[in-house]
Protein backbone atom coordinates (compact mmCIF):
# COMPACT_ATOMS: atom_id res chain seq x y z
CA UNK A 1 0.00 0.00 0.00
CA UNK A 2 1.48 2.93 -0.76
CA UNK A 3 1.38 6.16 1.66
CA UNK A 4 0.75 9.36 0.03
CA UNK A 5 0.86 11.28 2.97
CA UNK A 6 4.55 10.25 4.04
CA UNK A 7 5.63 10.81 0.10
CA UNK A 8 3.91 14.28 0.41
CA UNK A 9 5.89 14.79 4.01
CA UNK A 10 9.32 13.78 2.39
CA UNK A 11 8.66 15.94 -0.61
CA UNK A 12 7.72 18.99 0.92
CA UNK A 13 10.84 18.49 3.25
CA UNK A 14 12.62 18.50 0.28
CA UNK A 15 11.34 21.46 -0.97
CA UNK A 16 11.56 23.92 1.73
CA UNK A 17 15.21 23.09 2.14
CA UNK A 18 15.33 23.59 -1.86
CA UNK A 19 13.38 26.58 -1.79
CA UNK A 20 15.22 28.47 1.39
CA UNK A 21 18.66 27.79 -0.46
CA UNK A 22 17.28 29.18 -3.53
CA UNK A 23 16.17 32.30 -1.54
CA UNK A 24 18.18 35.15 -1.08
CA UNK A 25 17.57 34.34 2.75
CA UNK A 26 20.13 31.93 2.07
CA UNK A 27 22.63 34.28 1.16
CA UNK A 28 22.05 36.52 3.79
CA UNK A 29 22.99 33.22 6.43
CA UNK A 30 25.50 31.74 5.03
CA UNK A 31 27.50 34.05 2.20
CA UNK A 32 29.70 31.96 -0.01
CA UNK A 33 33.22 33.53 -0.14
CA UNK A 34 33.00 34.89 -3.53
CA UNK A 35 29.69 36.45 -2.78
CA UNK A 36 31.07 38.12 0.53
CA UNK A 37 33.66 39.93 -1.14
CA UNK A 38 31.79 40.95 -3.99
CA UNK A 39 29.23 42.43 -1.41
CA UNK A 40 32.09 44.15 0.39
CA UNK A 41 33.19 45.86 -2.76
CA UNK A 42 30.16 47.02 -4.21
CA UNK A 43 28.95 48.49 -0.57
CA UNK A 44 32.38 50.18 -0.56
CA UNK A 45 31.86 51.64 -4.09
CA UNK A 46 28.29 52.27 -2.97
CA UNK A 47 29.28 54.26 -0.59
CA UNK A 48 31.78 56.27 -1.96
CA UNK A 49 29.47 56.81 -4.98
CA UNK A 50 27.42 58.41 -1.96
CA UNK A 51 30.44 60.23 -0.32
CA UNK A 52 30.90 61.81 -3.03
CA UNK A 53 27.78 63.31 -3.99
CA UNK A 54 26.43 63.77 -0.87
CA UNK A 55 30.01 64.96 0.56
CA UNK A 56 30.68 67.62 -1.79
CA UNK A 57 29.09 70.59 -0.09
CA UNK A 58 30.36 69.14 3.48
CA UNK A 59 33.75 69.00 2.59
CA UNK A 60 36.66 69.72 5.31
CA UNK A 61 34.08 68.92 8.21
CA UNK A 62 34.95 65.28 8.50
CA UNK A 63 35.48 62.51 7.35
CA UNK A 64 31.98 61.00 6.78
CA UNK A 65 32.63 57.74 6.18
CA UNK A 66 31.38 56.58 9.83
CA UNK A 67 28.49 58.92 9.61
CA UNK A 68 27.18 57.18 6.24
CA UNK A 69 27.20 54.03 8.42
CA UNK A 70 24.55 54.98 10.64
CA UNK A 71 21.06 55.12 9.96
CA UNK A 72 19.38 57.37 7.41
CA UNK A 73 17.55 59.15 10.00
CA UNK A 74 20.20 60.24 12.07
CA UNK A 75 22.25 61.36 8.88
CA UNK A 76 19.22 63.61 7.64
CA UNK A 77 19.28 65.17 10.67
CA UNK A 78 22.79 65.92 11.32
CA UNK A 79 22.89 67.10 7.11
CA UNK A 80 20.25 69.00 8.51
CA UNK A 81 21.74 70.74 11.34
CA UNK A 82 24.72 71.48 9.05
CA UNK A 83 22.47 74.08 7.20
CA UNK A 84 20.49 71.58 4.76
CA UNK A 85 21.93 71.35 1.73
CA UNK A 86 19.92 71.27 -0.97
CA UNK A 87 21.20 68.02 -3.07
CA UNK A 88 20.77 66.47 0.67
CA UNK A 89 16.99 67.31 0.91
CA UNK A 90 16.14 66.02 -2.49
CA UNK A 91 17.92 62.85 -1.34
CA UNK A 92 15.84 62.86 1.47
CA UNK A 93 12.73 63.57 -0.20
CA UNK A 94 13.14 60.70 -2.75
CA UNK A 95 13.40 58.89 0.01
CA UNK A 96 10.55 59.59 1.51
CA UNK A 97 8.57 59.47 -1.32
CA UNK A 98 10.01 55.58 -1.88
CA UNK A 99 9.12 54.79 1.04
CA UNK A 100 5.47 56.33 0.54
CA UNK A 101 5.25 54.52 -2.70
CA UNK A 102 6.52 51.35 -1.01
CA UNK A 103 3.16 51.67 1.49
CA UNK A 104 1.10 52.11 -1.84
CA UNK A 105 2.38 49.24 -3.35
CA UNK A 106 1.74 47.14 -0.56
CA UNK A 107 -1.66 48.35 -0.40
CA UNK A 108 -2.30 47.38 -4.45
CA UNK A 109 -0.81 44.12 -3.43
CA UNK A 110 -2.31 42.71 -1.44
CA UNK A 111 -6.09 43.84 -2.05
CA UNK A 112 -4.74 42.10 -5.96
CA UNK A 113 -3.28 39.20 -3.87
CA UNK A 114 -6.43 38.21 -1.81
CA UNK A 115 -8.63 38.06 -5.24
CA UNK A 116 -5.77 36.92 -7.41
CA UNK A 117 -5.54 33.84 -4.90
CA UNK A 118 -9.39 32.75 -4.66
CA UNK A 119 -9.31 32.54 -8.22
CA UNK A 120 -6.26 30.28 -8.61
CA UNK A 121 -7.99 28.12 -5.01
CA UNK A 122 -10.76 27.91 -7.35
CA UNK A 123 -8.96 26.60 -10.36
CA UNK A 124 -6.39 23.98 -8.50
CA UNK A 125 -9.29 23.08 -6.14
CA UNK A 126 -10.98 21.11 -9.22
CA UNK A 127 -7.88 19.85 -10.77
CA UNK A 128 -7.16 17.13 -8.94
CA UNK A 129 -10.97 15.97 -9.35
CA UNK A 130 -11.88 16.62 -12.77
CA UNK A 131 -11.29 12.95 -14.05
CA UNK A 132 -12.16 11.32 -10.91
CA UNK A 133 -15.94 12.74 -11.07
CA UNK A 134 -16.36 12.15 -14.72
CA UNK A 135 -14.78 8.25 -14.30
CA UNK A 136 -17.48 8.21 -11.46
CA UNK A 137 -20.13 9.14 -13.19
CA UNK A 138 -19.43 5.88 -15.55
CA UNK A 139 -17.62 7.85 -18.55
CA UNK A 140 -15.41 5.79 -20.67
CA UNK A 141 -11.81 6.82 -21.25
CA UNK A 142 -12.98 8.04 -24.42
CA UNK A 143 -15.44 10.33 -23.73
CA UNK A 144 -13.77 11.78 -20.63
CA UNK A 145 -10.85 12.54 -23.49
CA UNK A 146 -13.31 14.25 -25.57
CA UNK A 147 -14.00 16.88 -22.30
CA UNK A 148 -10.58 17.73 -22.03
CA UNK A 149 -10.03 18.28 -25.45
CA UNK A 150 -13.12 20.44 -25.45
CA UNK A 151 -11.72 22.23 -22.14
CA UNK A 152 -8.47 22.57 -24.18
CA UNK A 153 -9.54 23.72 -26.93
CA UNK A 154 -11.64 26.31 -25.58
CA UNK A 155 -9.37 27.95 -23.48
CA UNK A 156 -7.28 28.23 -26.75
CA UNK A 157 -9.61 29.74 -29.07
CA UNK A 158 -10.80 32.02 -26.25
CA UNK A 159 -7.78 33.15 -25.06
CA UNK A 160 -6.46 34.10 -28.50
CA UNK A 161 -8.96 37.19 -28.42
CA UNK A 162 -10.57 37.71 -24.74
CA UNK A 163 -7.33 39.85 -23.59
CA UNK A 164 -8.05 42.00 -26.19
CA UNK A 165 -11.82 42.32 -25.51
CA UNK A 166 -11.08 42.84 -21.65
CA UNK A 167 -8.87 45.78 -22.64
CA UNK A 168 -11.77 47.62 -24.45
CA UNK A 169 -14.43 46.83 -22.17
CA UNK A 170 -12.88 46.93 -18.45
CA UNK A 171 -10.71 44.29 -16.93
CA UNK A 172 -12.60 43.98 -13.64
CA UNK A 173 -16.01 43.39 -15.40
CA UNK A 174 -14.20 40.48 -17.29
CA UNK A 175 -12.72 39.53 -13.97
CA UNK A 176 -16.47 39.36 -12.59
CA UNK A 177 -17.38 37.29 -15.91
CA UNK A 178 -14.62 34.84 -15.07
CA UNK A 179 -16.03 34.00 -11.56
CA UNK A 180 -19.56 34.01 -13.04
CA UNK A 181 -18.40 31.74 -16.11
CA UNK A 182 -16.30 29.60 -13.76
CA UNK A 183 -18.78 29.48 -10.87
CA UNK A 184 -21.62 28.37 -13.76
CA UNK A 185 -19.07 25.34 -14.89
CA UNK A 186 -18.86 24.24 -11.75
CA UNK A 187 -22.50 24.20 -11.37
CA UNK A 188 -23.23 22.28 -14.39
CA UNK A 189 -20.87 19.58 -12.70
CA UNK A 190 -23.73 19.04 -9.74
CA UNK A 191 -26.88 20.24 -12.12
CA UNK A 192 -26.23 17.22 -14.75
CA UNK A 193 -26.83 14.79 -12.38
CA UNK A 194 -29.68 17.21 -10.68
CA UNK A 195 -31.59 17.58 -14.11
CA UNK A 196 -30.92 14.45 -14.86
CA UNK A 197 -33.09 12.92 -11.85
CA UNK A 198 -35.73 15.32 -12.72
CA UNK A 199 -35.69 14.07 -16.47
CA UNK A 200 -35.82 17.62 -17.99
CA UNK A 201 -32.96 17.30 -19.55
CA UNK A 202 -34.64 18.84 -22.96
CA UNK A 203 -35.02 22.61 -21.83
CA UNK A 204 -31.59 23.12 -19.72
CA UNK A 205 -29.16 22.78 -22.67
CA UNK A 206 -30.49 25.74 -24.62
CA UNK A 207 -30.90 27.30 -21.24
CA UNK A 208 -27.57 26.81 -20.03
CA UNK A 209 -26.30 28.42 -23.29
CA UNK A 210 -28.66 31.35 -24.14
CA UNK A 211 -28.21 32.29 -20.64
CA UNK A 212 -24.23 31.92 -21.46
CA UNK A 213 -24.59 34.09 -24.35
CA UNK A 214 -26.85 36.73 -23.25
CA UNK A 215 -25.00 37.40 -19.85
CA UNK A 216 -21.65 37.59 -22.20
CA UNK A 217 -23.44 39.90 -24.35
CA UNK A 218 -25.15 41.73 -21.70
CA UNK A 219 -21.75 42.61 -19.65
CA UNK A 220 -19.91 43.50 -23.09
CA UNK A 221 -22.88 45.83 -24.36
CA UNK A 222 -23.17 47.38 -20.69
CA UNK A 223 -19.37 47.83 -20.22
CA UNK A 224 -18.64 48.99 -23.63
CA UNK A 225 -21.06 51.79 -23.37
CA UNK A 226 -20.27 53.00 -20.14
CA UNK B 1 -27.10 -0.33 -14.48
CA UNK B 2 -25.91 3.48 -13.56
CA UNK B 3 -23.34 3.16 -15.58
CA UNK B 4 -25.69 1.91 -18.64
CA UNK B 5 -27.85 4.80 -17.73
CA UNK B 6 -24.96 7.54 -17.97
CA UNK B 7 -23.78 5.94 -21.19
CA UNK B 8 -26.90 6.45 -22.99
CA UNK B 9 -27.66 10.00 -21.89
CA UNK B 10 -26.69 11.82 -24.40
CA UNK B 11 -28.21 15.19 -22.90
CA UNK B 12 -26.17 15.29 -19.35
CA UNK B 13 -22.74 14.43 -22.10
CA UNK B 14 -24.16 17.90 -23.18
CA UNK B 15 -24.48 19.59 -20.04
CA UNK B 16 -20.61 18.49 -19.16
CA UNK B 17 -19.39 19.38 -22.25
CA UNK B 18 -21.29 23.11 -21.96
CA UNK B 19 -19.70 22.96 -18.57
CA UNK B 20 -16.06 21.86 -19.93
CA UNK B 21 -16.16 24.72 -22.46
CA UNK B 22 -17.22 27.23 -20.05
CA UNK B 23 -14.30 26.22 -17.78
CA UNK B 24 -11.80 26.51 -20.78
CA UNK B 25 -13.42 30.13 -21.03
CA UNK B 26 -12.56 30.91 -17.59
CA UNK B 27 -8.93 29.87 -17.31
CA UNK B 28 -8.27 31.74 -20.67
CA UNK B 29 -9.63 34.58 -18.43
CA UNK B 30 -7.46 33.81 -15.21
CA UNK B 31 -4.56 33.39 -17.78
CA UNK B 32 -4.76 37.03 -19.31
CA UNK B 33 -7.17 39.51 -17.29
CA UNK B 34 -5.98 39.56 -13.89
CA UNK B 35 -2.42 39.91 -15.41
CA UNK B 36 -3.49 43.01 -17.65
CA UNK B 37 -5.05 44.48 -14.61
CA UNK B 38 -2.35 44.32 -12.38
CA UNK B 39 -0.25 45.46 -15.02
CA UNK B 40 -3.03 48.89 -15.59
CA UNK B 41 -3.33 49.27 -11.52
CA UNK B 42 1.03 49.99 -11.59
CA UNK B 43 0.76 52.19 -14.78
CA UNK B 44 -2.03 54.20 -13.28
CA UNK B 45 -0.57 54.50 -9.61
CA UNK B 46 2.72 55.47 -11.15
CA UNK B 47 4.39 52.10 -9.82
CA UNK B 48 5.97 50.40 -12.87
CA UNK B 49 8.96 50.12 -10.96
CA UNK B 50 7.55 47.48 -8.52
CA UNK B 51 5.88 45.33 -11.21
CA UNK B 52 8.46 42.76 -11.01
CA UNK B 53 8.11 42.76 -7.04
CA UNK B 54 4.41 41.91 -7.68
CA UNK B 55 5.00 39.42 -10.44
CA UNK B 56 7.47 36.96 -8.17
CA UNK B 57 4.96 37.52 -5.14
CA UNK B 58 1.78 36.58 -7.24
CA UNK B 59 3.76 33.54 -8.82
CA UNK B 60 5.03 32.74 -5.23
CA UNK B 61 1.59 32.43 -3.92
CA UNK B 62 0.24 30.39 -6.62
CA UNK B 63 2.83 27.62 -5.73
CA UNK B 64 1.68 27.70 -2.27
CA UNK B 65 -2.27 27.99 -3.07
CA UNK B 66 -1.99 25.11 -5.92
CA UNK B 67 -0.05 22.53 -2.83
CA UNK B 68 -2.88 23.90 -0.03
CA UNK B 69 -5.60 23.20 -2.75
CA UNK B 70 -4.99 19.95 -3.14
CA UNK B 71 -5.11 19.24 0.34
CA UNK B 72 -8.44 20.82 0.99
CA UNK B 73 -9.77 19.18 -2.35
CA UNK B 74 -8.68 15.86 -0.56
CA UNK B 75 -10.62 16.86 2.38
CA UNK B 76 -13.35 18.04 0.56
CA UNK B 77 -14.02 14.64 -1.46
CA UNK B 78 -14.02 12.54 1.43
CA UNK B 79 -16.52 14.40 3.96
CA UNK B 80 -19.49 12.70 2.52
CA UNK B 81 -19.74 9.54 0.50
CA UNK B 82 -20.35 9.97 -3.46
CA UNK B 83 -23.35 8.40 -4.00
CA UNK B 84 -27.04 9.05 -5.30
CA UNK B 85 -29.60 10.38 -2.96
CA UNK B 86 -31.92 7.47 -3.88
CA UNK B 87 -31.66 3.98 -5.45
CA UNK B 88 -31.22 4.78 -9.37
CA UNK B 89 -31.43 8.13 -8.89
CA UNK B 90 -29.18 10.41 -11.32
CA UNK B 91 -28.80 13.01 -8.47
CA UNK B 92 -25.45 12.47 -6.51
CA UNK B 93 -24.07 14.27 -3.47
CA UNK B 94 -21.07 14.61 -1.81
CA UNK B 95 -17.98 12.70 -2.61
CA UNK B 96 -15.67 14.12 -6.10
CA UNK B 97 -18.61 17.07 -5.94
CA UNK B 98 -16.76 18.71 -2.77
CA UNK B 99 -13.70 20.12 -4.21
CA UNK B 100 -16.50 21.83 -6.84
CA UNK B 101 -18.45 22.85 -4.10
CA UNK B 102 -15.60 24.48 -2.20
CA UNK B 103 -14.59 25.69 -5.75
CA UNK B 104 -17.63 27.26 -5.74
CA UNK B 105 -17.73 29.34 -2.39
CA UNK B 106 -14.19 30.61 -3.35
CA UNK B 107 -15.62 31.89 -6.98
CA UNK B 108 -18.40 33.88 -5.14
CA UNK B 109 -16.28 35.02 -2.54
CA UNK B 110 -13.55 36.54 -5.38
CA UNK B 111 -16.01 37.90 -7.80
CA UNK B 112 -17.77 40.03 -4.70
CA UNK B 113 -14.13 41.23 -3.42
CA UNK B 114 -13.31 42.07 -7.04
CA UNK B 115 -16.36 44.28 -7.06
CA UNK B 116 -15.66 45.66 -4.17
CA UNK B 117 -12.04 46.33 -3.80
CA UNK B 118 -10.59 46.72 -7.47
CA UNK B 119 -11.37 49.80 -9.53
CA UNK B 120 -11.53 49.68 -13.06
CA UNK B 121 -8.99 49.32 -15.64
CA UNK B 122 -8.94 49.70 -19.27
CA UNK B 123 -6.22 48.54 -21.83
CA UNK B 124 -5.04 51.01 -25.18
CA UNK B 125 -6.30 54.23 -25.73
CA UNK B 126 -8.38 54.12 -28.96
CA UNK B 127 -5.25 55.30 -30.98
CA UNK B 128 -3.22 52.18 -30.42
CA UNK B 129 -6.76 50.17 -30.95
CA UNK B 130 -6.44 51.25 -34.40
CA UNK B 131 -3.33 50.20 -34.99
CA UNK B 132 -4.32 46.94 -33.13
CA UNK B 133 -7.48 46.16 -35.48
CA UNK B 134 -4.86 46.47 -38.51
CA UNK B 135 -2.72 44.35 -36.85
CA UNK B 136 -5.97 41.70 -36.51
CA UNK B 137 -6.52 42.20 -40.25
CA UNK B 138 -2.92 41.27 -41.11
CA UNK B 139 -2.93 38.61 -38.56
CA UNK B 140 -2.32 35.83 -41.41
CA UNK B 141 0.17 37.50 -42.98
CA UNK B 142 2.23 38.19 -39.50
CA UNK B 143 1.49 34.47 -38.99
CA UNK B 144 3.34 33.79 -42.52
CA UNK B 145 6.00 36.11 -41.52
CA UNK B 146 6.67 34.37 -38.45
CA UNK B 147 7.08 30.83 -40.10
CA UNK B 148 9.24 32.55 -42.23
CA UNK B 149 11.60 33.37 -39.66
CA UNK B 150 11.07 30.29 -37.67
CA UNK B 151 11.71 28.02 -40.77
CA UNK B 152 14.90 29.88 -41.43
CA UNK B 153 16.45 30.22 -38.28
CA UNK B 154 17.47 26.63 -36.57
CA UNK B 155 17.36 27.91 -33.36
CA UNK B 156 14.19 29.43 -33.23
CA UNK B 157 12.75 26.36 -35.48
CA UNK B 158 14.23 24.05 -32.19
CA UNK B 159 12.99 26.32 -29.43
CA UNK B 160 9.44 25.76 -31.51
CA UNK B 161 9.49 22.05 -31.58
CA UNK B 162 10.99 21.25 -28.06
CA UNK B 163 8.46 23.17 -26.24
CA UNK B 164 5.92 21.48 -28.49
CA UNK B 165 7.26 18.26 -27.17
CA UNK B 166 7.76 19.35 -23.52
CA UNK B 167 3.97 21.04 -23.49
CA UNK B 168 2.50 17.89 -25.47
CA UNK B 169 3.80 15.43 -22.97
CA UNK B 170 2.38 17.63 -20.09
CA UNK B 171 -0.80 17.65 -21.52
CA UNK B 172 -0.67 14.22 -21.99
CA UNK B 173 0.35 13.55 -18.19
CA UNK B 174 -2.77 15.83 -16.60
CA UNK B 175 -4.87 13.77 -18.83
CA UNK B 176 -3.24 9.99 -17.37
CA UNK B 177 -2.01 10.25 -14.20
CA UNK B 178 -5.53 9.41 -12.69
CA UNK B 179 -6.62 6.49 -14.91
CA UNK B 180 -2.61 5.26 -14.76
CA UNK B 181 -2.32 5.10 -10.73
CA UNK B 182 -6.17 3.97 -10.49
CA UNK B 183 -5.39 0.72 -12.32
CA UNK B 184 -2.28 0.56 -10.89
CA UNK B 185 -3.84 0.57 -7.06
CA UNK B 186 -6.92 -1.25 -8.45
CA UNK B 187 -3.99 -4.22 -9.58
CA UNK B 188 -2.53 -4.20 -6.04
CA UNK B 189 -5.34 -3.91 -3.72
CA UNK B 190 -7.75 -5.90 -5.95
CA UNK B 191 -11.09 -5.62 -3.78
CA UNK B 192 -9.49 -3.63 -0.73
CA UNK B 193 -9.20 -0.73 -3.20
CA UNK B 194 -11.28 2.23 -1.96
CA UNK B 195 -10.35 4.83 -4.23
CA UNK B 196 -6.99 7.41 -3.69
CA UNK B 197 -6.59 10.14 -2.11
CA UNK B 198 -6.42 12.55 -5.34
CA UNK B 199 -6.01 15.78 -3.45
CA UNK B 200 -2.95 14.36 -1.69
CA UNK B 201 -1.47 13.05 -4.62
CA UNK B 202 -2.19 16.36 -6.97
CA UNK B 203 -0.45 18.88 -4.02
CA UNK B 204 2.58 16.30 -3.95
CA UNK B 205 2.95 16.75 -7.28
CA UNK B 206 2.25 20.87 -6.71
CA UNK B 207 5.43 20.40 -4.31
CA UNK B 208 7.28 19.11 -6.48
CA UNK B 209 6.85 21.86 -9.09
CA UNK B 210 7.95 24.23 -6.74
CA UNK B 211 10.93 22.54 -5.84
CA UNK B 212 11.90 22.37 -9.73
CA UNK B 213 11.64 25.98 -10.18
CA UNK B 214 13.46 26.35 -6.68
CA UNK B 215 16.42 23.98 -8.20
CA UNK B 216 16.26 26.13 -11.15
CA UNK B 217 17.19 29.41 -9.24
CA UNK B 218 20.03 27.42 -8.00
CA UNK B 219 21.20 26.11 -11.01
CA UNK B 220 21.19 29.38 -12.80
CA UNK B 221 24.17 30.19 -10.38
CA UNK B 222 26.56 28.50 -12.42
CA UNK B 223 24.98 27.22 -15.19
CA UNK B 224 23.33 28.28 -18.35
CA UNK B 225 19.72 27.72 -19.47
CA UNK B 226 21.05 26.13 -22.46
CA UNK B 227 22.97 23.47 -20.37
CA UNK B 228 20.26 22.75 -17.32
CA UNK B 229 17.44 22.28 -19.67
CA UNK B 230 19.45 19.39 -21.80
CA UNK B 231 19.54 17.49 -18.31
CA UNK B 232 16.10 18.88 -17.46
CA UNK B 233 14.89 16.64 -20.69
CA UNK B 234 17.36 14.20 -19.83
CA UNK B 235 15.69 13.39 -16.58
CA UNK B 236 11.88 13.47 -17.93
CA UNK B 237 12.76 10.88 -20.21
CA UNK B 238 14.15 8.60 -17.81
CA UNK B 239 11.12 9.48 -15.40
CA UNK B 240 8.56 8.62 -18.49
CA UNK B 241 10.76 5.24 -18.97
CA UNK B 242 10.62 4.30 -15.08
CA UNK B 243 6.71 5.06 -15.52
CA UNK B 244 6.20 2.79 -18.31
CA UNK B 245 8.67 0.09 -16.42
CA UNK B 246 7.71 -0.07 -12.91
CA UNK B 247 5.05 -2.58 -11.58
CA UNK B 248 4.18 -1.02 -8.51
CA UNK B 249 2.03 2.26 -7.61
CA UNK B 250 4.50 3.49 -5.43
CA UNK B 251 7.55 3.89 -8.13
CA UNK B 252 5.27 4.90 -10.73
CA UNK B 253 4.68 7.62 -8.40
CA UNK B 254 7.57 8.70 -7.54
CA UNK B 255 8.83 8.96 -11.15
CA UNK B 256 5.43 11.28 -11.90
CA UNK B 257 6.89 13.45 -9.14
CA UNK B 258 10.44 13.30 -10.96
CA UNK B 259 8.43 14.58 -13.55
CA UNK B 260 6.69 17.40 -12.41
CA UNK B 261 10.06 18.65 -11.07
CA UNK B 262 11.30 18.96 -14.43
CA UNK B 263 8.09 20.58 -15.38
CA UNK B 264 9.03 22.93 -12.52
CA UNK B 265 12.59 24.02 -14.20
CA UNK B 266 11.29 23.67 -17.47
CA UNK B 267 9.21 26.67 -17.52
CA UNK B 268 11.36 29.16 -16.42
CA UNK B 269 14.47 27.49 -18.57
CA UNK B 270 12.24 27.92 -21.73
CA UNK B 271 11.02 30.92 -20.69
CA UNK B 272 14.73 32.41 -20.64
CA UNK B 273 15.63 30.96 -23.92
CA UNK B 274 12.25 32.09 -26.28
CA UNK B 275 13.21 35.70 -24.14
CA UNK B 276 16.92 35.23 -26.03
CA UNK B 277 16.25 33.39 -29.43
CA UNK B 278 13.26 35.29 -30.53
CA UNK B 279 12.81 38.57 -32.02
CA UNK B 280 10.94 40.70 -29.97
CA UNK B 281 9.06 42.38 -32.91
CA UNK B 282 7.72 38.57 -34.11
CA UNK B 283 7.30 37.47 -30.54
CA UNK B 284 3.30 36.86 -30.58
CA UNK B 285 2.85 35.65 -34.02
CA UNK B 286 5.88 32.99 -33.18
CA UNK B 287 4.61 31.95 -29.59
CA UNK B 288 0.65 31.10 -31.58
CA UNK B 289 3.26 29.37 -34.09
CA UNK B 290 4.48 27.56 -31.57
CA UNK B 291 1.12 26.15 -30.00
CA UNK B 292 0.11 24.71 -33.42
CA UNK B 293 1.99 21.19 -33.45
CA UNK B 294 1.13 21.55 -29.26
CA UNK B 295 -2.33 21.16 -30.32
CA UNK B 296 -2.00 18.28 -33.04
CA UNK B 297 0.15 16.21 -30.17
CA UNK B 298 -2.49 16.17 -27.65
CA UNK B 299 -5.57 16.31 -30.18
CA UNK B 300 -3.86 12.87 -31.46
CA UNK B 301 -2.17 11.34 -28.40
CA UNK B 302 -5.93 12.08 -26.76
CA UNK B 303 -8.57 11.32 -29.23
CA UNK B 304 -6.76 8.11 -30.41
CA UNK B 305 -7.64 6.40 -27.05
CA UNK B 306 -4.20 5.20 -26.33
CA UNK B 307 -3.78 3.33 -23.19
CA UNK B 308 -1.80 4.78 -20.30
CA UNK B 309 1.71 2.93 -20.91
CA UNK B 310 1.06 3.14 -24.69
CA UNK B 311 0.86 7.23 -23.89
CA UNK B 312 3.36 7.39 -21.59
CA UNK B 313 6.07 5.58 -23.79
CA UNK B 314 4.72 7.92 -26.21
CA UNK B 315 5.88 10.56 -23.87
CA UNK B 316 9.58 9.09 -23.13
CA UNK B 317 10.10 9.17 -27.08
CA UNK B 318 8.91 12.75 -27.05
CA UNK B 319 11.28 13.55 -24.27
CA UNK B 320 14.72 11.75 -26.00
CA UNK B 321 13.69 13.50 -28.95
CA UNK B 322 13.89 17.08 -27.34
CA UNK B 323 16.88 15.85 -24.87
CA UNK B 324 18.98 15.55 -28.71
CA UNK B 325 17.78 18.73 -29.67
CA UNK B 326 18.32 20.81 -27.04
CA UNK B 327 22.09 19.21 -27.34
CA UNK B 328 22.48 20.58 -30.74
CA UNK B 329 20.81 23.81 -29.88
CA UNK B 330 23.21 24.30 -26.57
CA UNK B 331 26.20 23.22 -29.02
CA UNK B 332 25.08 25.61 -31.36
CA UNK B 333 24.84 28.81 -28.82
CA UNK B 334 27.25 28.06 -26.60
CA UNK B 335 29.37 25.80 -28.31
CA UNK B 336 30.40 22.23 -27.48
CA UNK B 337 31.84 20.03 -23.94
CA UNK B 338 30.64 21.72 -20.56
Amino acid sequence: MTDYNLIFGAVLLFNVAVTFRASSYYKKYFPSPTDATKNTFSDETSTEAKSSEELTPLSGENDGRDSFRDNDKEKNDADLERGGDPPVVSTSVNAASDNAANIRHAQLLRKYLIVYLLAALSDWLQGPYVYALYDAYGYSQHEIAVLFVAGFGSSMVFGSFIGGMADQCGRRKFIILFAVIYAMSCMTKRKFALYSYFSCQMCIVPYLHVSSLTMCHDNMFLSCRL
Amino acid sequence: MTTCFFRVDFKSFSILMVGRLLGGVATSLLFSVFEAWLIGAHASAGLMSHLGKAFSTAQYGNSIIAIIAGQIANKAANHAEFKPSAEGSGFYTGGYLGPFDVSLVALIVCGLLASALWEENYGESPAENDDDEKAKSSASGALKKAYYTTISNPDILSCGIISSLFEGSMYIFVFMWTPALTTLSKEELGDEFEGLPFGVIFSTFMVCCMAGSSIFSIAMEKLKPEQLAVTVFGVAAFAFAMIVLSASATSTFLAMNLFEMCVGMYFPSMGTMKGMIVPEDKRAAIYNLFRIPLNFIVLFSLLTDLTPCVSFILCGTMMVVATLLQIRLRTRRIGGGN
